[in-house]
């Protein structure tokens, strides 16, 4: 017997009574909060969720162009910047998402610094987040590093130095940073990889795990209570 | 006695001096003998994994005969006495995607005919590239204002010590140094030490 439902709520549940999305969508989006939370001062740690996805977005974008090679990397970006119709855009978008998101990060700790949000039952959620930040605050600097100019070969060189000041194994710390004697191809390819799949596969494991379990105590700490 | 029904196989496979107690005390049940022999069974091929893969991360650390080797500057007449040059070397130590990078700066001081101190770029407090101003006999550092006498010893600024040294030698009518690292404060650079009131500096009374 043909269902009288229209075609698209019929796909729409045939994906539903599998993947069960609707309950825990529903239950995040609409669950009741107290009127005093519903201010703007709540939407930094949603705006950084958004820039990260942002950056992974942007970032796969330039991945079509970039060419993670010390000989190379900076004329792929003049190509990028100049002949790839709108690169300069998703340079810039990727650029300035960063700049961003490290600030947003930062203002979203302070607002749960000074709002006392950190306290039980989310010291966790805390903790997790401190190393969030230093996640991000490492995609900011291994992202600079790709450019691969002036600025990033002596940024190396300050982060190099300040290695080699570490006792016994600084020397060893140094090589293990630059993949060689010397700031070069090796140098540049291990911050690619750090740029794009060691830290941002952290980032977005423990960006999970944040949210998860930072809206958990929300709920059953008897926070759903919508003040009058 | 809840316990002892759930496993009534894991009793009598027990040995018998190990009488089970009442609450199960003792008992170990296959479901968990073969869990804790899985995990170590994945605790070996973890390790076995674990070797090779630290041995290959670490091996940038592992020091190679290319980090100090012997490198030609050029013919020693590109150096006049009595001044400091800017000289290039390509590094030992090279990949063929270097790029620029493998090309490396480096000071060249003739003191005299046969008397040579050759400094690395690298400012001794982060690394950046100092430079060579000649009217004021003086190496300045751009990033924090490290400024060193043309000697290499430490004028003022953050650094805490003189330029980095290479050792030269003369060989065939060129000057060759002992090259292959970016010089820090960790590894075998060699460090001018600090005197007061060094330089040969004209703005010294």
């Amino acid at each position: 017997m043909p269902s009288m439902k229209p075609r698209g709520k019929r796909i729409y549940d045939w994906f539903e009574h599998r993947l069960h999305f609707e309950a825990p969508v529903k239950d995040a989006a609409l669950h009741p909060v107290p009127s005093r939370t519903a201010s703007w001062w709540y939407v930094f740690g949603s705006a950084a969720f958004t820039l990260l996805f942002l950056q992974i977005f942007t970032g796969i974008l330039l991945a079509l162009i970039y060419v993670p090679s010390a000989g190379h990397a900076w004329s792929s970006l003049n190509v990028l910047n100049h002949q790839v119709e709108l690169g300069w855009y998703i340079r810039a978008l990727h650029g300035w998402g960063s700049n961003f998101m490290v600030a947003i990060v930062i203002i979203h700790m302070t607002q749960v610094f000074l709002f006392g949000s950190y306290k039980y039952p989310r010291e966790l959620t805390w903790c997790i987040g401190v190393i969030l930040l230093l996640l991000t605050l490492g995609m900011a600097f291994t992202g600079q590093v790709l450019r691969f100019d002036q600025d990033a070969y002596w940024g190396l060189g300050i982060g190099a130095s300040i290695m080699g000041r570490v006792p016994v194994i600084g020397g060893d710390l140094v090589h293990l940073l630059l993949g060689g004697p010397i700031i070069a191809g090796a140098t540049l390819t291990r911050f690619f990889d750090l740029h794009v799949f060691i830290i941002p596969g952290l980032l977005l494991l423990l960006a999970l795990i944040h949210s998860c379990v930072g809206s958990i105590p929300a709920r059953s700490a008897g926070n759903n209570v919508i003040a009058p | 006695m809840n316990h002892d029904e759930q496993t009534p196989q894991a009793q009598t496979d027990m040995a018998p001096q190990a009488a089970p107690a009442a609450d199960g005390e003792g008992v170990v049940s296959r479901r968990w003998f073969l869990l804790k022999a899985s995990i170590a069974l994945n605790g070996v091929v973890g390790l076995a994994l674990a070797y090779p893969i630290l041995r290959y991360l670490g091996s940038p650390m592992q020091s190679d005969a290319s980090f100090k080797s012997w490198v030609s500057l050029g013919a020693i007449n590109d150096f006049p006495a009595g001044q400091t040059r800017l000289a290039y070397y390509k590094n030992p130590y090279e990949r063929p995607w270097d790029g620029a990078t493998d090309n490396v700066a480096c000071y060249v001081r003739r003191t005299s005919e046969k008397e040579f101190q050759v400094f690395a770029v690298n400012c001794a407090h982060l690394n950046c590239p100092v430079r060579w101003f000649p009217e004021s006999q003086l190496f300045m550092c751009p990033c924090h204002g490290g400024v060193y006498y043309a000697n290499g010893e430490r004028a003022s600024g953050p650094p805490t010590r003189g330029l980095f040294t290479y050792d030269w030698k003369l060989e065939g009518g060129s000057l060759h140094i002992n090259a292959g690292q970016m010089p820090t404060l960790s590894n075998s650079a060699k460090l001018v030490n600090i005197s007061i009131g060094g330089g040969d500096s004209t703005c010294q009374a």
